[in-house]
């Protein structure tokens, strides 16, 4: 097992929401969450939408300042870095970002766009910055002809392979995937996830791949983290995960999975009620008002900590 | 392929074809905004009134009969006269040729609109930036402090300035830029608010792009559609503001050649002496008319999105 490339521990983000005229309340996005990324390995972060996984990518990115806890990038304490050394940290972590089409600036080229971090950060210009720009997108699969196009004249999994060519123009160790391919088209979903697979191969990366889509990080990932209302519930290697999850929350989540087949499988987990408001997280484990598997008032008072069990999984229960 | 064969191709060719290689892009959006433009008539009409009467600011003073007649020449003989082959739209009261003095305010007409609408672009583009991008008590202030003019109709305001001031084409200038600049404020910080959580811009600061950079190359950029648009409306609204202010007497003073004191005093000899009013505002009308079709024009090329507004 190789050491840790990024970890993070009991990172915390709040957000205030204005609710009414004055009046400011506090929404838990983000609970304390503990993470370890191996360097080389694709780390799958699942959860439904507003769990905090793209929280937790803003601030791993140093977009978003947390609340609470620390990063820790290949032994250095990234949780408040500025200037020079956050600079240095910008070249070797970077991220895609769900709207390709979004993540481009319209009023610029292709080129500019790529060019652009190896602007800043390597100082080319001319022919040198032209030679590793065409260099870069020959690595996501774009010929040169795509330099001077605008994004909208371009597809949408094409626009995605720019973000990619951009993300990894200054050689990162670390690349966080937010959701990269649930705003394409399936076929070109299956495309660009092969292609990302390769990818992380060729130019040795380390992938955080952030994701709803459970078919999708079974594909891609070596290891998964499940987020339920900011807090990881449960971890493990995908294999293991998928198999056998030891969580409530998880059993239903693959439950809920479809399969290729006409009859679906009996025993589908269904929860009841939605997800409670970050703004009013329940007590003791977060899950207990939707548990299927409650035992007990322990689940309301107790917050069940991220106890390692057996074969390097890790689950939040108290069960 | 043989150089024989070709002539050498000359370095100013292979330039020519690189720069648009380059831009072809940008080509041919601009020929399809070119060809939408073009195929709507008020939009053409405006663009041809706008047209017209730029080409009156710059050959005004070589195509006028009289270039006299706009700096206070008196000729009592011929005062008064209704439009004739040497006096195309008649003589005023001291016998100047009022077409002369109305070509020639489109001169004083222009400079006021492009410094009022220059003046409150300087002002507004960068307060609005600021406001938008900054968030916290900082926009809280500017952002008040432009609704307490947004509050005021601008034309009232400018009168109460002007006559502070004292009357004068400079006080006038003075005035309506001071009015003018919080429009821009409003527009600009709406839209850099809105860009500001835009992933790209996430996606740059993620590369390390510092403020200046970000602002320069990824906010004005995408707010250069709407500033143009305004501005050409509010070109041809302070024209007609200046006038407003000329005349009720506090802008430019006679015998400067401008239309709004044109009217005032040509309303005097109404209805006998038609021609004295009538000119100078349809000059007005067809200047204002010209910069608001214009601007709708370029609003439904540029920002198409805003167009029911």
């Amino acid at each position: 097992m190789s050491a840790a490339l990024l970890e993070v521990r009991g990172l915390t983000r709040h957000f205030r929401v204005r609710d009414g005229f004055r009046q400011h309340r506090t929404a838990v996005a983000v609970d304390g969450i503990d993470l370890a990324l191996r360097a080389g390995e694709a780390y799958g972060l699942v959860g439904e939408s507003g769990s905090g996984k793209s929280t937790v990518a803003r601030m791993i990115l140093r977009l978003l300042s947390p609340t609470a806890g620390t990063m820790v990038f290949r032994g250095q304490d990234i949780t408040a870095l500025q200037g020079e050394a956050l600079m240095r940290l910008r070249e070797n972590i970077q991220i895609v970002f769900q709207d390709p089409h979004a993540s481009l600036n319209p009023r610029k080229t292709i080129f500019f766009s790529v060019a652009e971090p190896l602007v800043i950060h390597r100082g080319l210009r001319g022919t040198a910055l032209q030679n590793r720009v065409e260099e870069v997108l020959e690595i996501v699969g774009l010929s040169g002809n795509f330099l001077y196009r605008y994004p909208h004249e371009l597809s949408g999994g094409q626009k995605q392979r720019v973000c990619i060519a951009r993300a990894v123009a200054l050689d990162p160790k670390l690349l966080v995937l937010d959701e990269p391919t649930s705003a394409l088209d399936v076929s070109v979903q299956a495309q660009v996830l092969e292609f990302l697979r390769d990818l992380k191969a060729r130019l040795d990366l380390t992938y955080l791949f952030i994701s709803h889509d459970l078919s999708v990080v079974r594909h891609l990932c070596d290891r998964v983290g499940v987020m339920y209302l900011g807090r990881i519930v449960e971890e493990g290697a995908v294999a293991k995960v998928f198999s056998a999850p030891d969580h409530p929350y998880t059993q239903s989540l693959l439950s809920a999975v479809p399969l290729p087949q006409a009859k679906q499988p009996a025993g589908r987990i269904v929860l009841s009620g939605d997800v409670p408001s970050p703004m009013a997280v329940p007590s003791g484990c977060a899950f207990h008002p939707r548990c299927p598997r409650k035992i007990g008032a322990v689940c309301e008072t107790e917050r069940p900590s991220l106890d390692s069990r057996p074969q390097g999984r890790r689950v939040a229960c108290h069960l | 392929m043989s150089a024989a064969s070709h002539p050498p191709v000359s370095p100013w060719r292979q330039a020519l074809a690189a720069w648009r290689l380059r831009h072809h892009s940008k080509l041919r959006t601009m020929r399809l905004y070119a060809f939408t433009f073009s195929r709507s008539l008020s939009s053409m009409i405006g663009l041809g009134l706008v047209l017209l009467f730029f080409f009156l600011v710059l050959a005004g003073p070589w195509i006028v009969p009289y270039p006299e007649d706009a700096t206070g020449s008196v000729n009592l003989d011929i005062k008064l006269q209704p439009p004739s082959a040497e006096h195309w739209f008649g003589t005023d009261e001291v016998g100047n040729d009022i077409y002369t003095r109305v070509v020639l305010g489109t001169q004083v007409s222009f400079q006021i609109g492009l410094i009022v609408v220059s003046i409150a672009m300087i002002l507004g583009i960068p307060l609005g930036i600021i406001a938008g991008l900054s968030g916290g008590w900082l926009r809280e202030v500017i952002m008040r402090v432009t609704d307490v003019f947004l509050s005021v109709p601008g034309l009232v305001l400018s009168l109460a300035i002007v006559a502070v001031l004292g009357p004068g084409i400079l006080n006038a200038i003075f005035a309506l830029a001071l009015v003018w600049w919080p429009g821009y404020v409003r527009l600009i910080e709406s839209k850099a608010l809105s860009l500001k959580s835009e992933p790209f811009v996430d996606a740059a600061r993620a590369v390390g792009a510092g403020m200046p950079r970000i602002i320069f190359f990824h906010i004005l950029p995408n707010c250069v559609s709407p500033i143009v648009v305004k501005g050409s409306m509010d070109m041809g609204l302070a024209i007609l503001a200046a006038a407003s202010l000329g005349f009720i007497g506090l802008g430019a003073q006679p015998p400067h050649p401008e239309w709004g004191a044109m009217i005032s005093i040509g309303r005097n000899y109404l209805p006998d002496f038609w021609w004295y009013s009538t000119f100078p505002g349809i000059a007005i009308y067809l200047t204002v008319l010209g910069f608001n079709l214009l601007g709708d024009g370029l609003r439904d090329i540029l920002d198409p999105k805003t167009r029911s507004r």
